[in-house]
């Protein structure tokens, strides 16, 4: 175990040189980002003008969303899929697999270095938005304390899925059809469109029983204080079924695929 | 006429080129459907909670999906394409080949990539836009209807205009592919009518980053809710911006060293 945490450590500080090498593309990446959350939060910001509130939100919540709703999304980037079937299409993982260490701890740890260095200028974001689109908060402690695991599990299910998907590439070389099917998914199931409580109820039932509502709109929802704390377990709950659901496919569809993989290229 | 011509000749050959890859139009329709689907779920969302945005009905909201289909296949189809390929001739230093051909070389970079299955997004522009049209129910008169043409005809000489500019900016900065990213993510805001945005987005959406014009006016002139003054303005801005482009193309030209061998 303490080797593992040895195996982050080092991997945190190599990542943390890489991503500081490409400070400027990354700040333009993230200002891309930004687009979205403001282009929804005026639609509805816009009808609440007009009708005072949507489906018992105000303009203030939908400012509180979306800014939450940034920050959200920033920790839970991950590893693209594109970015997975590139490795498999080049070749490059016949140098991560000769590593006596399965290739998504590097992935991990790498994800969260991104996450750190990026995080002032989301922060700075937020605020700035936050001046325009004033936003009312009303938080409790213990949803900002019980944030930070739900924050964590979140990020692994997506983190999971996107693997899992990206190394369908051993299979077909068409994978990245699917991931647009789960993108466009995510559109409309993790709440950002808009709240998942403003959606029809038989796509907010689909949205909880798939990983979708665990993976970005929970925790958006927990930090707002808008789950109860009875609420907050059972969604906990459905985390640790996804993410144990994940990590079994991960290891069925990884073994079955490594044995697959024909290495093209050095 | 020459240049008629020669816009002709290389859209044959971005065809020819095209159609070995025949698996990539239905690759194409399958992307533009999701991206349809994207759209219209946003719209039904939306109206699911009210009956007009900032007094834009769901049909005429449908119009301007359209619209935006339209222009974002155009630029897909030629614009794009073409000024990507331009932006890593200057970085590869293969700009040198298109420069001894003996025509304007603004022209070829202009035209020379083209995706023709972008085309697939224009269609489904212009079927989605008359949709919408029809569920207005106003029926759209010759004034209108030369408005809109007029409208484009502007939004798409300022869209041109503007990737010219950026892409010219290769020419001292060689990677700039990350503010391509940014006009893509930005355009995504034209989907709406840029009224609806605050004031200092609205200017950077009609000036900085001109989508307003590409997507919102010709809609504007579609619904009947575009002023004389609106479409002189487009006209205008038109005008400055290709002049603009145009001089500051020249003076990259002159920056060009050519990095080959």
């Amino acid at each position: 175990m303490s080797e593992l945490f040895e195996i982050y450590r080092k991997q945190f500080v190599i990542e943390l040189a890489v991503v500081a090498q490409y400070r400027v593309s990354i700040a333009l990446w993230i200002l891309s980002l930004v687009a979205e959350p403001i282009v929804y939060m005026t639609v509805w910001t816009t009808i609440t003008k007009q009708q005072g509130s949507v489906g018992g939100f105000t303009g203030g919540e939908f400012a509180a969303y979306y800014i939450t709703w940034m920050l959200v999304r920033h920790f839970a980037v991950t590893l693209s899929p594109d970015a997975l079937e590139w490795r498999v299409r080049q070749g490059e993982f016949s140098a991560l697999l000769l590593k006596p260490i399965h290739p998504v701890h590097t992935d991990i740890a790498s994800n969260i270095a991104y996450k750190l260095v990026a995080l002032p200028i989301i922060l700075a974001m937020m605020l700035g938005l936050a001046t325009i689109f004033p936003p009312t908060y009303n938080f409790h402690l213990w949803s900002i304390l019980a944030f930070i695991p739900v924050m964590f599990m979140a990020y692994l299910i997506r983190f999971l899925s996107h693997w899992i998907l990206g190394i369908l590439a051993f299979w077909t070389t068409r994978a990245n059809s699917i991931f647009q099917i789960f993108f466009v998914s995510e559109i409309f199931l993790t709440g950002r469109l808009a709240p998942l409580s403003l959606l029809p109820v038989p796509i907010q039932i689909v949205a909880s029983i798939l990983p979708f509502r665990w993976m970005i709109a929970f925790p958006v929802e927990l930090l707002l204080g808008k789950v109860t704390p009875e609420d907050a377990l059972v969604g906990f709950g459905m985390q640790t079924i996804w993410l144990g659901l994940e990590v079994m496919l991960l290891l069925l569809v990884w073994r079955a695929g490594v044995k697959r993989y024909a290495a093209v290229g050095a | 006429m020459t240049y008629v011509r020669l816009v002709g000749l290389y859209f044959k050959i971005g065809i020819l080129n095209e159609l070995q890859y025949r698996v990539n139009f239905f690759v194409q329709i399958f992307q533009s459907i999701l991206s349809l689907i994207v759209a219209l779920g946003g719209l039904a969302v939306v109206f699911d909670h009210t009956t007009n945005l900032n007094g834009w009905t769901s049909p005429e909201l449908l119009a301007v999906v359209g619209v935006y289909f339209m222009i974002g296949g155009l630029i897909n189809l030629v614009i794009q394409p073409s000024m990507q390929r331009f932006m890593e001739d200057v970085r590869q230093g293969t700009l040198d080949f298109t420069l001894v051909k003996p025509q304007d070389a603004q022209l070829l970079v202009s035209i020379r990539q083209i995706q023709i299955w972008k085309l697939v997004d224009v269609l489904i522009g212009i079927v989605v836009l008359g949709i919408g049209l029809t569920q207005v129910g106003k029926t759209v008169g010759i004034e209108q209807a030369l408005g809109f043409g007029i409208a484009l005809i502007a939004g798409g000489a300022i869209v041109y205009s503007f990737w010219l500019i950026l892409a010219t900016c290769a020419f001292w900065f060689v990677r700039i592919d990350n503010i391509l990213v940014i006009f893509e993510s930005m355009y995504e805001a034209g989907r709406w009518p840029v009224g609806i945005y605050p004031g200092w987005l609205q200017f950077t959406l009609t000036f900085l980053v001109p989508i307003a014009f590409a997507v919102t006016v010709p809609a504007e002139a579609l619904t009947g809710r575009l002023t004389p003054q609106t479409l002189i303005g487009a006209l205008a801005l038109a005008a400055v911006m290709l002049t603009v482009s145009r001089i500051f193309w020249r003076i990259g030209m002159r920056h060009y060293s050519g990095a080959s061998a």
